[in-house]
């Protein structure tokens, strides 16, 4: 508090008053003190004239001298000064305090020597008489021309100084007021002086904490008015500079966030500065509470902190790809070198897709060529059989003629579904919309499959919603949809199963189920079976070209619906479709 | 003071170390079941290898632990993170050679079919590894109640392993051919519930690490 600039420049105006005062306070009091003395002795000085008048008779002997004693001690008592006469000889005739008969002789007192002389005498001394201090003024009593003798007068020094004293007192009283006064004023004006500069460092940590609406009153015409006036300028200069930045900012996170590719940076050390939602969703971390943590303990990845310490140790770019432990996501982390003041920048790209293509490519160009080869070595081994002179065999030649023309036909089927499920996955078939009805669309659907059916000692049984309305779709499409779903239900059933389709009106969608009582599909194999050329253990077992459910869920997914499975192995499964009742994107 | 920070500073290094090795063994885990799953002999290979550099990780920070005690002389619950974390690496790296004994499997089998589809073995490796996950999450934040409920969750570990065992006891009564494969599987079965018991262990240390009493916090049939 005493630290302020207040109180300094009270504290300055105090030592200099005090100074300044006490200096005024010792010349007044030496010069009033002199002026009292001469003052004083002055005075004095006529009183003793006027003893000499009033001795003179006494000396001169024109009174009885012995009068001269009761005169000189009633005006000393009246005065309360103390007069002595003095002949010229030294002898001492009368004494206001003392018996002069007691007294020694005068003569050779520097005052007495002086008055006789003719002048004024003047001293100041201890009176051998009366043991104090005593200002002596002694005058000539003359007659004519002739000194009779000496009138002096003696005042105690003391009473000089009481007197003086008192002058003193009242001087050094109103130095002392004044100084109060001065002081206080001085507090006030500084006060009154800082209170800008007071409003000015409110006013910046208000700024500092954020507040820029912080106006200082800009009235005042001197300097404190100027400042006022050059800090609500920087205000707000300062407003517009951090609103540009913190849009920036959110320019910046925008960006960052609806980035596909995961960012992170680091600092020098390798902790996380920012990551973006890309990559927390990558690696399983949460971005807003990696900041200024070690990379390892916010993303648990021991392959990213590898890259990343490569990258602080070489300075250079730095690639991995892994597999996230906390995702299961196929990742390829760039780190590319730091600045001198942070570490490096990761860039995270997600290859679980492109991965699994990959896969995926190799298992189709495996696949393909298994379910080609095999029909194909059927016929290269007719054939055989044939040139080595079955043809001879009429009845044994057509068997395997026809036998030949089924797997021709079957190869030609899967070509067609090779053909068309490419078509579709690159979306170039168009379909041909119209109203349908379902519900006919599964009667005609049943009697067509009924033959196979039948084979198998299979029942199929419709159990058709009555109310079903129409559905816009591709009538050719959906035929063949369903048709391929009752193919399965009749291919993986068990003899004397049975089928059930089922139709439904749910909301602003028809449902479409197929019930098969048949071998089921293995949970492992349920999240696959709509992919290209999937097929599971049992369905390699037996014929087929692994593209009926892609084929499937293309069509259905074209006409903006869904299709689910679910099935218990050993007791069946059971195919859902559903269709909107509205045109998708119509 | 300044001593006390330095001291922390390097602890926390360790301690980062650690978790590096955590999730060094946490892949390993997940590659060994998905190559003895796929029967990827190459990712086998790769986990077996990859058992050296972990092997060679626990003696770095065992090493880094020693010169932390020697140079800095901590006492009461510095001391006591020391040697939890000491305890700690060890037990991470006998589930690293138990996901080297499960990659050996998987070589082992070669490319021989599979005696039955692998649903609950991977099930079985996930659990493991998201314990493990978690037991270092709470190492890092010294948490001894998430420690603790981490251990209590071994008892669904030993449940799969109960049932795989039966599966494949009853499997081999049916079809003695398969004895040899379905040993293995057997075994690679164990090396989980083993590195499962090996992780509660780990939650034990956290737990004395944070409040400096040792607590038995599952008894396992195994």
């Amino acid at each position: 508090m005493f630290r302020g600039m207040q109180w300094r420049v009270t504290a300055w105006f105090m030592l200099i008053i005090i100074v300044g005062m006490g200096a005024l306070g010792g010349y007044l009091t030496v010069s009033v003190r002199n002026v009292q003395l001469t003052n004083l002795k002055s005075d004095l000085r006529s009183e003793a004239v006027l003893m000499a008048a009033q001795a003179l008779p006494y000396l001169d002997g024109t009174q009885d001298p012995a009068g001269l004693e009761a005169l000189v001690k009633s005006l000393g008592t009246q005065t309360a000064t103390r007069f002595t006469i003095i002949r010229r000889d030294g002898t001492v005739v009368a004494d206001s305090d003392e018996d002069p008969a007691l007294m020694s002789n005068h003569a050779n007192r520097p005052e007495v020597v002086e008055a006789i002389a003719g002048g004024t005498g003047e001293a100041t001394r201890l009176s051998a008489t009366l043991g104090e201090q005593l200002i002596y003024i002694a005058v000539p009593v003359t007659s004519g021309d002739t000194t009779l003798g000496v009138a002096r007068v003696a005042l105690p020094s003391t009473r000089v100084d009481a007197y003086v004293g008192r002058s003193i007192t009242t001087i050094l009283i109103a130095l002392a007021v004044i100084a109060v006064a001065v002081i206080v004023a001085a507090w006030l004006t500084t006060r009154y002086m800082t209170r800008p500069v007071r409003e000015l460092t409110a006013a910046a940590r208000r700024l500092a904490a954020g507040e820029f609406e912080v106006p200082l009153a800009q009235s005042a015409p001197d300097e404190s008015g100027q400042l006022a006036r050059a800090f609500n300028e920087m205000a707000v200069q300062l407003r517009s500079t951090v609103d540009e930045l913190t849009e920036d900012r959110a320019r910046l996170t925008a960006i960052l966030d609806n980035m596909a590719d995961g960012i992170i940076t680091t600092d020098a050390d390798g902790a996380i500065t920012l990551a973006n939602r890309a990559a927390g969703d990558l690696l399983g971390f949460r971005p807003e509470r990696a900041a200024r943590r070690p990379m390892i303990e916010s993303v648990r990845d021991y392959e990213l902190t590898e890259v990343l310490q490569r990258s602080l140790s070489s300075r250079r770019p730095e690639e991995i790809q892994f597999e996230s432990s906390a995702t299961g996501r196929f990742v390829r982390a760039i780190a590319i070198g730091g600045e001198r003041s942070s570490g490096p920048l990761i860039l995270l790209q997600d290859l679980t897709e492109v991965r699994a293509l990959q896969t995926m490519r190799r298992e189709i160009v495996g696949n393909i060529s298994h379910d080609f080869r095999t029909p194909l070595a059927g016929i290269k081994a007719m054939v055989d059989t044939l040139q080595d002179g079955a043809i001879d065999d009429h009845d044994a030649a057509l068997d395997f003629l026809t036998r030949i023309q089924d797997e021709v036909a079957r190869l030609t089927h899967m070509v067609a579904e090779l053909t068309e499920l490419s078509r579709i996955e690159t979306g170039r078939t168009g379909l041909e919309w119209s109203q349908v009805d379902l519900n006919a669309l599964v009667r005609e659907t049943l009697v067509q499959m009924a033959p196979q059916a039948e084979r198998q000692q299979l029942t199929m049984t419709p159990d058709l919603a009555a109310d079903l309305p129409a559905v816009p779709a591709d009538a050719e499409r959906l035929r063949q949809l369903i048709i391929n779903l009752l193919h399965n239900a009749v291919k993986f059933n068990r003899p004397g199963g049975s089928i059930t389709v089922t139709t439904r009106l749910e909301g602003d969608a028809v449902t479409l189920a197929v019930a098969d009582t048949g071998l089921g599909i293995p949970r492992r194999d349920l999240p696959r079976i709509f992919e290209r050329f999937y097929m599971g253990d049992r369905s390699r077992t037996g014929q087929g070209s692994g593209m009926g459910l892609a084929i499937a869920k293309h069509i259905v997914e074209a006409h903006g619906g869904s299709i689910a499975v679910t099935s218990t192995e050993g007791k069946g499964s059971t195919f859902i479709i559903r269709l909107p009742r509205s045109r998708p994107g119509a | 003071m300044e001593i006390r920070t330095a001291f922390h500073k390097a602890l926390r290094e360790i301690q980062d170390e650690v978790v590096v090795m955590g999730n060094m063994v946490e892949k390993a885990l997940l590659r060994s079941v998905t190559s003895l799953k796929e029967r990827d002999l190459k990712l086998a290979r790769e986990v077996i290898e990859g058992d050296l550099k972990i092997n060679e990780k626990r003696y770095a920070i065992e090493d880094k632990c020693i010169q932390l005690i020697a140079t800095q002389q901590p006492m009461a619950g510095d001391l006591r993170a020391i040697i939890g974390l000491l305890n700690i690496i060890t037990e991470i790296e006998r589930i690293g050679d138990h996901a080297e004994g499960i990659a050996k499997i998987a070589v082992l089998n070669g490319d021989e079919p599979p005696v039955k589809p692998l649903i609950d073995i991977p099930r079985m490796a996930d659990l493991v590894v998201d314990m493990l996950h978690r037991s270092l999450d709470a190492l890092i934040t010294r948490d001894a109640d998430l420690a603790k409920e981490i251990a209590d969750r071994d008892d669904r570990v030993d449940e799969l392993y109960d049932q795989v065992f039966d599966e494949l006891l009853e499997l081999m009564t049916k079809d003695p051919s398969i004895i040899t494969r379905a040993t293995r599987l057997i075994w690679a079965t164990h090396n989980l519930e083993r590195s499962a018991d090996r992780v509660t262990n780990i939650c034990e240390r956290i737990v004395y690490m944070v409040t400096g009493t040792m607590e038995e916090t599952n008894i396992s049939n195994y």
